[in-house]
């Protein structure tokens, strides 16, 4: 099993590699370049030269080669459009929030969404069965940045409890926090809480369960050992797919409140053709992607004896 | 005797008819594709969900049939205008019809949903059933293949896809829309991809796909007559599920400017647009996020239906 995931480690390299080559040409087939005419105010000799700078003149696998020759040595290029600075420190200050923003709502998702399931299935049919369920349904039909507009009206413009844009500067400065928090949030949330829910259902109709009924054990340890371990092992393996979805998708709800993170700099890097920035990007987050979905196969074969790799 | 009781049982009329009876009542009497109908219609959600859809497919189709003006038309004089009569929905920022730009809106919104399954409904076909069916290289290079588009970040790759894409000659097509509707394509196809790969190499180990090598059938007739037909289940069920959340991504790019553009209408650009007057009045906002979150309700609901109606087990 070692080796099964050394082997997925060592793929890895030439996956990223493929994702390099792929989005290099692709940001080079949209038209127009960082320094454009129009675009910048400078001359068309300026241009030139700045064109020249960053080897924009040259065949395209000439450029390839030096933007590989340096991102080997992890340097990430320099930053087109901000001028002077390089994508590095552009990536220095922008990964915080984006990280914070993917790992908060993960956490909020998972919590909110076991606890609902859980408390929706064992209390099935009761009131609070038809709320979590309500709760799920309605959470899951609302784009995130829908959900995003009705609670910034609702707690930054009416109840001015918290506001509408900017992100944490700090452990105490919480409440930028948690209206992007929701808003991100609330769609994963109610999805685990749909399979947290059809998974407990599924595993209280087993045998093992009527032998622990039978055995006359208290329905606390019933729920608690029997039950909730056996169903939480599906969710689990949905937890990886949604951090890396809620890591490297975030970028909407970046925009939307203006947090400074990542996604907000890719767009900002596509309409600019600021190129070091995309592939950095791109590159960063297809990690995050893979690096996730071989956490979660770890996972299975840990939770889940009956699996093998090999 | 036992001669006479069968050709007895076999004449019409006689046994025969309560048998079929009996049979029918027992649900034998349907084909799979009847049986699973019949299944569908009893969920009392998925037929409510597939009434709405076909609603809101009329209204895309016959637009400029019931919509009280055209999407684009301004009225001066009528900005951000409340509910009124003449305008039940009120009015945009620009003055334009807002009732009209939702039913319009159903013509992108809805025409994104159906087109992007369409095109990876392809590529999926192409991948999993070359990975499955086209012998170990194939399978190697194909599942090589969607390891490098999974591990593309999603929304981010059809950003660049579209910007790509913006600058070729599929621009001139559908006024732009055919770019947005492609790039989402080209970068959902991976699950469902792996999903026919999966069934298809459980199906060829099925006793029936054997028998019928055994029988000597053609791989295309193996292919065609047993394979596709029971990999189609979850195919549908995931086409379904897959329809929301392509309209959810296409209102995403409208929304930060990148997808469909004004005039043309969508409702993820009058979500964008209302956010410009939302102090001022919610009803801009109000209405086209009611139909998208109807519209992504509705197919959710007969995914879910499909699903149980589809698979064997939950009967």
């Amino acid at each position: 099993m070692t080796g099964y995931f050394l082997r997925r480690l060592l793929w890895m390299i030439p996956i990223l590699w493929l994702v390099t080559v792929i989005t290099f040409l692709l940001m080079h087939a949209v038209q127009g370049g960082p320094f454009e005419a129009g675009e910048s105010k400078s001359s068309s000799a300026a241009r030139a030269a700045l064109n020249a700078k960053y080897h924009l003149d040259q065949p395209i696998w000439t450029q390839y080669g030096y933007y590989m020759r340096g991102l080997l040595q992890g340097d990430l290029g320099p930053d087109l459009v901000n001028q002077g600075s390089s994508v590095n420190s552009l990536l220095k200050q922008s990964w915080r929030p984006t990280a914070e923003l993917g790992v908060l709502t993960t956490i909020y998702a998972t919590v909110v969404g076991v606890v609902l399931g859980i408390l929706a299935a064992v209390k099935r049919n009761s009131i609070l069965d038809h709320l979590s369920v309500g709760f799920a349904t309605i959470g899951a039909s609302m784009p995130n940045f829908v959900l995003g507009i009705m609670l910034v009206l609702l707690f930054a413009v009416k109840f001015k409890i918290f506001p509408a844009v900017g992100w944490s500067h700090g452990i105490t400065d919480w409440r930028p926090v948690v209206l992007p928090v929701l808003a991100l949030g609330s769609l994963p949330a109610a999805y685990i809480a749909r399979i947290t829910r059809a998974s407990m259902l599924e595993v209280m109709g087993q045998d093992y369960i009527r032998t622990a009924r039978a055995k006359g054990l208290r329905e606390r340890v019933i729920v608690m050992r029997h039950i909730v371990r056996n169903a939480l092992i599906p969710v689990l393996t949905l937890i990886g797919p949604i951090a890396a979805g809620l890591l490297t998708g975030s970028f909407i709800i970046e925009y939307f409140f203006s947090i400074p993170g990542i996604g907000r700099a890719y767009v900002q890097a596509i309409l600019g053709r600021d190129y070091p920035m995309i592939m950095a990007t791109t590159l960063l987050y297809a990690t995050v992607i893979i690096v996730a979905n071989l956490v979660v196969d770890l996972m299975y074969a840990v939770v889940d004896p009956r699996i093998r790799y090999s | 005797m036992a001669q006479d009781g069968l050709t007895g049982a076999t004449t019409p009329g006689t046994i025969a008819q309560p048998v079929l009876q009996e049979l029918a009542r027992a649900g034998g009497g349907r084909s799979l594709w009847g049986d699973a109908l019949h299944r569908l219609v009893q969920n009392r959600l998925a037929v409510v969900g597939a009434i709405l859809i076909t609603l809101i497919a009329l209204a895309a189709v016959f637009a400029p049939l019931i919509s009280p003006y055209p999407y684009q038309r301004i009225f001066p004089g009528q900005i951000i205008a409340g509910l009124s009569a003449s305008h039940p929905f009120g009015t945009n920022l620009a003055g334009q019809d807002t009732l009209a730009r939702v039913i319009y809106g159903a013509r992108n919104s809805l025409g994104v949903g159906v087109f992007v399954q369409f095109v990876i409904l392809v590529i999926a076909l192409v991948v999993g059933g070359g990975a499955a069916l086209g012998g170990k290289y194939a399978d190697a290079l194909l599942m090589r293949l969607t390891d490098v588009v999974y591990a593309f970040p999603d929304l981010l790759f059809v950003i660049l896809l579209q910007q790509v894409l913006a600058g070729t000659r599929l621009a001139a097509y559908m006024g732009g829309l055919f770019v947005v509707f492609f790039a989402i394509g080209l970068v959902g196809w991976v699950n469902l991809a792996r999903l026919i790969r999966g069934q298809m190499l459980s199906l060829r180990t099925t006793d029936y796909v054997i028998a019928a090598e055994a029988l000597g059938a053609t791989r295309l007739r193996i292919v065609v007559r047993h394979m596709l037909p029971n990999t189609l289940s979850p195919v549908i069920v995931a086409l379904t599920f897959g329809v929301p959340s392509a309209i959810f991504t296409e209102a995403a790019l409208s929304f930060i400017g990148i997808g469909i553009q004004p005039p043309l209408a969508d409702w993820g650009n009058m979500i964008y647009d209302g956010y410009g007057a939302v102090l001022a009045t919610p009803w801009p906002i109000f209405f086209p996020a009611l139909a998208l979150a109807i519209t992504f309700l509705s197919f959710q609901f007969l995914g879910d239906g499909l699903r149980d109606a589809l698979d064997p087990r939950t009967r």
